[in-house]
């Protein structure tokens, strides 16, 4: 398996490295402020804009899921066999076949973008180099063929007053308000994903996993550097935005107070 | 031929109400159904799972690689669990360990003895003094931004070191009372040296910069072009520094550049001056030995380890020690580049070795520190940091 390594360094990280770091020394020689930062922002929505398809077919299979789902009769059939959960699953099944709809059909679209994502962390932890071995270590990603970003290293890390390698639970302060955003972004997008549930069980344990999955994230990136925090934001943003103009709002403000407003907002979304 | 029919294994995750699985057997074929309630809902353990991932591929804690330090018997070092231990050189003993019962983050820092008093740096922000009979605390300085730099002390009772934020101090050895400080311009990772009244501080701004010792005034600067992470060499009236994967020669007076040599890659190992000859290692293995007036290479082809050398050559009778990234030690005849033996041990090597009475003493990221002979590799023994304990009793 000792191959593997040297391979996604070659395929995924590198190619990253380098082009994280050559954006970078752009904004560097046109005297672009926190330009590491914008750097993270604009190499995010690059990687985000090349997975743009697999997130659309997965969007477009979720969104024919939920129509079934909401169909008349899915709701008679999980009435009727309620009792029965091994019947109501044989009987569910029949019916995706017969609606061509895949259940798992937007899972594997949305998975195939992770390796892409992972490579994209691992870049971005990589050029910051907040650690010694982790600055060390870019000396196998960078090309020398283009002396120049070697010579960037290492990257200003400064941005919006803070240190982009810097933690909040180190630094506390303003450092704080990074993984709050984290937090909320994730909290958003989770919502506007989840989609309705009319079992009860399944329903509880979305609700949960609404609550408990930003919070997870939330948490880490208190331990996480800023810039690392400040990729997810964007990466989180971007997600939404494009869940807004697939479904709309979707469950975002399912049970608030916004629910009302909202769904006057969703039948003008729907008539697009 | 044995019919089964009708015989369904079930495994539902009640508590969870994730997914059910249907495993339906029958003597025919089987046929494995999987069912999603919510596909949402996997969708979430995906994101779960992933972001589990990616807090495992990228936050990796910082393991250090001080160097060890062997003094009146007794080997000072810096471990991969953030301590710094105090162990015999003859049997690894440990005589203490600081802290007791905790860890200062990470120690990069090789530790520096005078007068009874251990110093280093850590990388939670706090440059130590340590009684190097008890490893008992003597005074603490709070940088305020992590320590990588290894401390250098002078005749006159200064202690100098870098920091991550910028600066590099000159502290009262005895009290901790701070001196004077230089702001420069990136992140100061390498150890300051300390010759003819002037200390060499290189930083990651791509500059070396000369400080007058006493007052911290700047006498020159130079442009790497690239950052300097390396301890500056000085003999013969040159300073010996490397940046990016250039080795530089400079006048320690003025700092003009007499020659340089380019290496194969990026140079991180502390340049080593014997005989007239600089020795040092770049990050993809190779090991290179130049006439240190010329900058000519003395070997036909320089030595390779098979994976980046960070550790400085640490020249002992004619043999250069080093450790390397392939998880070896190694020891090279410096007249000719071969190698004599190498002894792997089972993690990084990135620290310097220390070598004192025919041993050598490195660390390594298997969390062992070991006594090596050397002479042949052999290990004498070793001690599991995480425990103190000997791992391979002395022999």
């Amino acid at each position: 398996m000792d191959f593997l390594t040297p391979l996604w360094n070659n395929i995924v990280v590198d190619p990253m490295v380098n082009l994280l770091l050559w954006i970078y020394t752009m904004l560097v020689q046109i005297a672009v402020p926190g330009a590491y930062g914008i750097a993270i922002i604009l190499f995010t929505l690059l990687v985000r804009a090349v997975t743009l398809p697999f997130y659309a077919q997965q969007q477009k299979a979720m969104k024919k899921q939920q129509t079934l789902m909401q169909s008349k009769e899915w709701q008679e059939m999980q009435k009727k066999y309620a009792k029965n959960r091994e019947q109501l699953a044989q009987e569910q099944m029949k019916l995706y076949k017969r609606e061509g709809v895949n259940p798992l059909g937007g899972c594997l679209p949305a998975l195939i973008p992770w390796p892409i994502m992972i490579g994209l962390y691992q870049s971005i932890m990589t050029v910051m180099g907040a650690q010694p071995e982790q600055l060390m270590e870019l000396s196998k990603h960078i090309y020398r063929f283009i002396p120049a970003l070697a010579a960037a290293v290492p990257v200003q890390s400064d941005f919006l007053g803070m240190n982009l390698a810097g933690m909040p639970q180190t630094y506390g302060g303003l450092y704080y308000v990074v993984p709050a955003l984290v937090l909320v972004t994730t909290l958003i997008q989770q919502r506007m994903m989840v989609m309705p549930s009319t079992d009860p069980q399944s329903a509880q344990m979305n609700q949960s996993m609404m609550v408990m999955m930003p919070l997870f994230i939330g948490y880490i990136s208190l331990s996480f550097p800023v810039g690392l925090s400040l990729y997810w934001i964007v990466f989180n943003v971007v997600g939404i935005v494009q869940q807004y103009l697939n479904t709309g709002w979707g469950n975002l403000f399912v049970g608030t107070p916004w629910e009302a407003a909202a769904n006057k907002g969703k039948k003008n979304v729907g008539s697009k | 031929m044995t019919r089964v029919q009708n015989c369904k294994f079930k495994v539902q995750s009640q508590n969870l109400g994730l997914l059910t699985f249907n495993l339906e057997l029958d003597s025919e074929a089987v046929v494995l159904k999987t069912f999603m309630h919510t596909r949402s809902a996997l969708m979430l353990c995906a994101l779960f799972a992933a972001a589990f991932l990616l807090t495992a591929c990228g936050g990796a804690p910082p393991t250090g690689w001080s160097g060890a330090r062997v003094v009146d018997g007794i080997v000072y070092a810096g471990n991969s669990v953030g301590r710094v231990m105090a162990l015999g050189a003859t049997d690894g003993a440990l005589k203490w360990q600081f802290p007791a019962d905790n860890n200062v983050t990470a120690v990069y820092s090789t530790p520096a003895l005078a007068n009874g008093i251990v110093y280093f740096g850590a990388f939670d922000h706090k440059f130590y003094a340590l009684d190097a009979a008890t490893g008992a605390k003597k005074w603490e300085f709070d940088a305020t931004a992590p320590i990588v730099s290894s401390p250098v002390v002078s005749e006159s009772g200064l202690v100098y070191f870098g920091a991550n934020n910028r600066r590099v101090y000159a502290l009262d050895a005895r009290t901790g009372a701070k001196k004077w400080e230089f702001e420069t311009q990136g992140e100061v990772w390498a150890d300051p040296t300390l010759a003819g009244g002037v200390l060499y501080a290189p930083a990651l701004d791509h500059k070396v910069y000369a400080l007058d010792a006493a007052s911290g005034a700047r006498k020159w600067e130079f442009d790497a072009g690239g950052i300097v992470v390396t301890k500056p060499a000085v003999a013969a009236g040159l300073v010996y520094v490397a940046g990016l994967s250039k080795l530089f020669a400079l006048d320690a007076q003025s700092g003009a550049k007499r020659w340089e040599f380019e290496a194969s890659n990026w140079v991180w190992s502390n340049p080593t001056v014997a005989g007239g000859v600089v020795y040092f290692g770049a990050l993809d293995g190779r090991v290179y030995a130049l006439d240190a007036q010329a900058g000519k290479e003395k070997w036909n082809t320089p030595f390779k380890a098979n994976d980046a050398v960070r550790s400085a050559i640490v020249v002992d009778g004619g043999t250069g020690y080093f450790g390397a990234d392939d998880r070896k030690v190694y020891a090279i005849d410096l007249a000719t580049g071969q190698g004599k033996w190498s002894r792997v041990t089972n993690g990084r090597v990135l620290a310097s070795p220390g070598i004192a009475n025919g041993v050598v003493y490195v660390s390594s990221h298997d969390n062992l520190l070991y006594a090596l002979d050397a002479a042949t590799g052999t290990v004498k023994w070793s001690v599991d940091v995480t425990s103190g304990k000997l791992a391979t009793p002395a022999k």
